[in-house]
């Protein structure tokens, strides 16, 4: 990163400069660049004196500088003819619209690379290379040869850089491309004696490769660096010097201005990267292929073109890739010294910058870590791949009436139509695949990646799958078998899921349910989870047998490791979702700004693009054509579409809001892709072209795209209502996949697209971190929340005891208030009482003071008593007279009686009558009588 | 701020995997119906604008995975959610035993003043009904949340569920305001306050 922001200052420190030479006019050119050119060489040559390695420079030194003078006064020199032709290219550049010069460049100069390769690989081919680091070979077995040097010769880049950081100035590409140019040429003239020298220009161009490859530093060892330098520049430039740029692009796309390098010519071709842009390289790679690879021939033939700047160069990963090979050789003898202090495994540093070869190492390391037993079951497996692709081919081939020869393959190559047909299929190629994938992949990976982004065949495409991941086995036939008739607790969800499922017909759904079955029952982890059958129903398409689909479905789960994506927790979707953010946001800041401000995150559309490889809601086409990509890259490569979509569609994106965007995410994205917008398109850039200047691109498509798309960024307010349009359009149709341009789709992905297993990796170390601080997070605020929970009720019971506690307050408080009340009573009763017992007392003292007075009347009673008792006996003695008296009273009446009947015997009434002293009454009422006389006088 | 509509609430969609929440937002969102929906992978996302007491309510309807190991992604749209619609399938008992692990869901990421809504999808399947009215019913009662039984197939009451998810936060967040009043009466600086902050959360949620 360190170098991409001191190249961020040189492109600063060149600005003005570059602004001072944007304003001559084109016919100056010419001109301004032959003096450039100079300018350049000469700075690059005192520089190039300060950088040298302390052995080499000195020889290195003396050659440069005469070979800078030869440059520029002998005329007769070759160095000079190709200076010509630079020139000469410019000015046909001028003439040749936006058709860069990069593009001629990089042929050229991969013909010179390859020759000088040439050149070198002889002396080096005698086993040197083995001599060097014997592990590893053992290791990789028969694989390293061609890598070893290029992976070594990038670490040696990479401590070459360390070496010069500081002293890195910007340099001109293009001399060191002469001066390469030069020595390759000079080696040729010259014999095999003098390979000292030969192994010194080579030193010298390392070290000056080192030096121009600062500012793109990355391309070396971290391919993606330079991606985020891009697009540093390139985003704020796109909107606001759209049409500058665009001007500017056909004038200082041109190798030949070097100080240009810094800004324009990296801000255009990053303009190809991140907007549409007017140019980009096509395909270095696959002109190495086509063209004959060899010495003089290839150069003076490459003469016509224009080398390019290392830089443009470096962009290509085909071309890095190249590089390394290239140098594989020459390097380890060179340079015993910094071999040996490179402990790191080849074919990892080589795994560093390529996702095939990334993808191989690991496919052959889970090889080689299975036991022998599988082993041979796979060998086993492979050869019947091969004799059912061997038939199937002879069939093919025999009902095809071509015959397929090197050339025919050749010329298929440079075609990159979706009109092939069986007859162009280059069946050699296929055939290679077959035998040997190993070597495939060791030895030509471009081809490779090239094929495999042209599609494999459909009628081998199952075949393929197998044999590159390695999946076809007894083993996994066996185990199918003997799973397929357990039960599974996912069957239920399995059976729900398989109706909802895209690309699935009738008569499969049950092949794809038990594949689905057997697989939870095999990885009791996974078990299921929704969008596996997505990814099943694409490979069960392509496969002969429910076993076979099973054999591969495990191999994406544990080898390209799909599985993490499925896991509880989906740890792998996580890591992939932030990789693709990291991606987005390096690519195009200004789009994952915009993203990010419309708080879309990439868990709301791109989640079903991972867990489905795409199945979700694009086209059949499409899906199988990316899992071509998967089986050779790895499902990494799921990236590169997900970014190529978002970039295409960038203008578009920053057009919407949040709805809009997000059911456009989730639904259109791959509308660009269909025919109806690429035709708008090509007719808008048709248009654009005409009115501005000619146009003699190729008719390839994805050419012509590009030359639209750039008209894409002139004509922004154009296009988008009309891209919107075509697209509302579209919506409303099914999805088929004859509407859609799948070749372009993947050749955009894999071209523009480049994502390194190295950056891929730092990401995922970023992801590492963030998730474990996230994790730290979420468990305090999981405990957090345990805590509050408990506090709340806490808080909520002691609400409850404060609302009792005020309740009894509430009535203790009443009571208090009653009792007061009350109090208040008694003592008023008190009062009163008292004073009661006062007057009472005093009363009562007065009755006591009387008492104990001497008192007249005090002996009342006791003379009453005495009175009484008189009276009592007394009424005794009366009464016991008046008995007396009665006695006498009757004795005397009977006396009487009788003298009356003596006497008066007929009148004894007249006597009682006239009695005047004792009446004749009965003897109780005259006893009462008496009572009352004598209590008459007692009360 | 913004013309086309007076509220924006946002609604999320929970429950078992299967129990038809894509087909509710289909019916609800674009009157349509599809038996066999693709399956949600991930969140799915729909926006329907309806009249409620004259006013233009803007629903946006979050539809999440049902499997249990998306709750990873699903688990974050729970917080923003002004309301919660858990949806079970009347003939599938095992999907209503669920709705009280999703109500625990809810207490865990959801805001704690976040509206819930019961329904029982599914009822025109009247012959494989497993989970009875008044069971669900009395369970939405005891968890304080109104009920419903919709239909996605014939659209019965798919049309309610959502409204009375709406009207419930419309009523709630009026009940809020009224609040809000009222303390401004009390306090003045303090209504000043509450009000700025009552608009900063709902121009969060116009995006």
């Amino acid at each position: 990163m360190s170098e991409s922001i001191k190249g961020e200052d040189k492109k600063l420190h060149f600005e003005n400069t570059d602004q001072d030479r944007m304003e001559l006019d084109h016919e100056d050119i010419q001109t301004d660049t032959n003096s450039l050119v100079k300018e350049t060489i000469d700075a690059q040559v005192s520089e190039y004196e300060d950088f040298g390695d302390a052995n080499d420079s000195i020889i290195d030194q003396n050659d440069v500088k005469t070979n800078q003078g030869e440059v520029q006064k002998d005329t007769n020199r070759p160095e000079n003819k190709l200076v010509d032709d630079v020139n000469q290219s410019l000015s046909n550049m001028k003439t040749n619209d936006n058709q860069s010069i990069n593009t001629i460049g990089n042929e050229a100069f991969k013909e010179i690379l390859k020759s000088s390769d040439e050149g070198d690989q002889l002396p080096n081919d005698d086993g040197v290379n083995l001599n060097e680091e014997p592990d590893k070979v053992l290791m990789a077995g028969d694989y390293i040869t061609d890598n070893i040097g290029g992976e070594s010769l990038e670490e040696d880049h990479e401590s070459n850089l360390a070496n010069i950081k500081n002293e890195e100035t910007p340099n001109a590409t293009i001399l060191d491309v002469n001066r390469e140019e030069h020595f390759n040429e000079e080696l040729e003239k010259e014999d095999s004696n003098l390979l000292a020298i030969e192994i010194n220009n080579q030193h010298a161009f390392h070290d000056i490769q080192d030096n121009d490859s600062i500012n793109t530093k990355g391309e070396n060892n971290a391919g993606d660096d330079i991606n985020t330098n891009l697009s540093l520049t390139a985003t704020p430039e796109k909107d606001d010097v759209e049409y500058s740029n665009q001007e500017n692009q056909t004038t200082n796309l041109t190798p030949q201005l070097p100080p240009r390098k810094g800004s324009m010519s990296l801000d255009s071709s990053n303009l190809t990267k991140v907007a549409p842009g007017p140019s980009s390289p096509p395909l270095p790679s696959r002109n190495r292929v086509a063209v004959p690879v060899s010495n003089n021939v290839g150069i003076k033939n490459a003469v016509h073109n224009v080398p390019p700047t290392l830089e443009t160069e470096m962009q290509s990963e085909a071309f890095r890739k190249n590089l390394g090979f290239t140098n594989a050789d020459v390097i380890p003898p060179k340079l015993p010294s910094r071999n040996h202090s490179k402990n790191t495994s080849i074919i990892s540093s080589a795994a560093e910058i390529n996702l095939i070869v990334d993808r191989f190492r690991k496919t052959s390391h889970n090889f080689q870590n299975e036991n022998d037993v599988s082993k041979e079951n796979l060998k086993e497996g492979r050869c019947i791949l091969r004799s059912s692709y061997s038939t199937l081919v002879e069939r093919l081939v025999s009902d095809s009436t071509a015959t397929n020869n090197e050339l025919a393959s050749k010329t298929e190559s440079e075609k990159s139509d979706q009109e092939e047909n069986i007859m162009e299929i280059d069946w050699n190629f296929w055939s290679e695949v077959v035998d040997d994938f190993s070597k495939v992949t060791r030895d030509d990976p471009d081809k490779l990646e090239k094929m495999i982004t042209d599609g494999i065949p459909p009628q081998i495409r199952g075949i393929i799958w197998q044999l590159i991941s390695n999946s076809k086995s007894k083993e996994f036939t066996e185990i199918y078998s003997s799973l397929i008739n357990l039960e599974s607790v996912h069957e239920a969800a399995i059976r729900r899921d398989i109706r909802r499922t895209n690309f699935i017909p009738e008569d499969k759904t049950e092949s794809l349910f038990s594949v689905m079955k057997a697989y939870s029952l095999y990885d009791k982890e996974v078990g299921y989870t929704q969008g596996m059958a997505f990814i099943v129903a694409p490979l069960l398409l392509n496969c002969e047998s429910e076993a076979d689909t099973f054999g591969l479905l495990i191999r994406l789960m544990n080898n390209y490791e799909l599985r993490e994506l499925f896991l509880p927790g989906m740890p792998g979707l996580m890591l992939m979702l932030y990789q693709f953010d990291r991606l987005i946001e390096e690519s195009s800041p200004q789009l994952y700004n915009y993203l990010t401000r419309q708080s879309i995150r990439s868990t709301m559309y791109a989640t079903q693009w991972f867990l489905t490889f795409f199945a979700y809601r694009f086209p059949l086409g499409f899906v199988i054509r990316i899992f071509d990509i998967v089986f050779v890259e790895g499902i990494e490569a799921i990236l590169k579409f997900a970014v190529i979509l978002m970039l295409k569609n960038e203008d578009h994106i920053l057009s919407l809001k949040f709805e809009q965007l997000l059911d456009f995410l989730k639904t259109e994205l791959f509308h660009y892709y269909s025919y109806e917008s690429i035709n708008e398109r090509a007719a808008m850039s048709t248009k654009n072209n005409n009115s501005i200047d000619s146009n003699n691109s190729t008719d390839d498509v994805y050419d012509s795209d590009k030359a639209d798309a750039q008209s894409v960024v002139q004509n922004e307010l154009k296009m988008v209502p009309s891209s919107h349009s075509t697209i509302k359009r579209t919506v409303t149709k099914t999805i088929r996949d004859s509407e859609y341009d799948t070749d372009l789709f993947v050749h955009d992905a894999m071209n523009e697209v480049h994502i390194t297993p190295i950056s891929l990796q730092r990401y995922s170390n970023e992801y590492k971190d963030i998730h474990e601080l996230e994790q730290q997070k979420e468990q305090q605020y999981e405990h957090m929340r345990i805590k509050n929970h408990q506090l709340h009720r806490e808080v909520k019971k002691l609400e409850h005891d404060y609302t009792q506690l005020n309740r009894e307050h509430v009535s203790i408080a009443n009571e208090l208030i009653n009792n007061r009340l009350k109090n208040e009573t008694l003592i008023d009763e008190n009062n009163d009482l008292r004073l009661t017992v006062l007057t009472l007392k005093r009363q009562l003292e007065e009755e006591v003071r009387k008492q104990s007075l001497p008192n007249p009347d005090a002996a009342l009673p006791n003379d009453l008593k005495y009175d009484l008792e008189q009276a009592m006996n007394r009424n005794r003695e009366v009464m016991t007279e008046n008995m007396k008296l009665q006695d006498k009273i009757g004795d005397l009446e009977n006396y009487i009686e009788r003298l009356k009947a003596i006497r008066y015997p007929k009148s004894p009434s007249k006597d009682s009558n006239s009695n005047p002293v004792e009446p004749a009454s009965p003897p109780s009422g005259g006893w009462s009588g008496f009572k009352k006389v004598f209590a008459k006088p007692t009360s | 701020m913004n013309s086309e509509y007076d509220y924006l609430f946002k609604l999320l969609l929970i429950g078992n995997s299967g129990v038809g929440k894509s087909c509710l937002l289909l019916r609800f969102s674009d009157d349509t119906y599809t038996n066999d929906y693709i399956s949600t992978i991930g969140v799915d996302f729909k926006i329907k604008t309806v009249e409620l007491d004259g006013k233009t309510v803007k629903l946006q309807i979050w539809d999440t995975a049902g499997q249990e190991r998306f709750r990873t992604i699903t688990s974050s749209y729970y917080r923003g959610s002004h309301g919660i619609i858990i949806v079970y399938d009347v003939t599938d008992q095992e999907s209503f035993n669920s709705v009280k692990m999703w109500l625990q869901e809810i207490d865990r990421y959801a805001t704690s003043t976040v509206l819930k809504l019961l329904v029982g999808n599914k009822s025109d399947m009247t012959d494989k009904r497993v989970v009875e009215y008044d069971v669900a019913k009395e369970f939405a009662e005891q968890n304080k949340m109104p009920f419903l039984e919709t239909s996605a197939l014939d659209s019965t009451n798919v049309e309610e569920a959502f409204l009375t998810m709406a009207r419930q936060i419309k009523e709630s967040i009026s009940h809020q305001q009224q609040i809000e009043m009222k303390s401004g009466n009390d306090d003045k600086s303090g209504n000043v306050n509450l009000k700025g902050q009552s608009l900063a959360a709902s121009s969060s949620s116009c995006c």
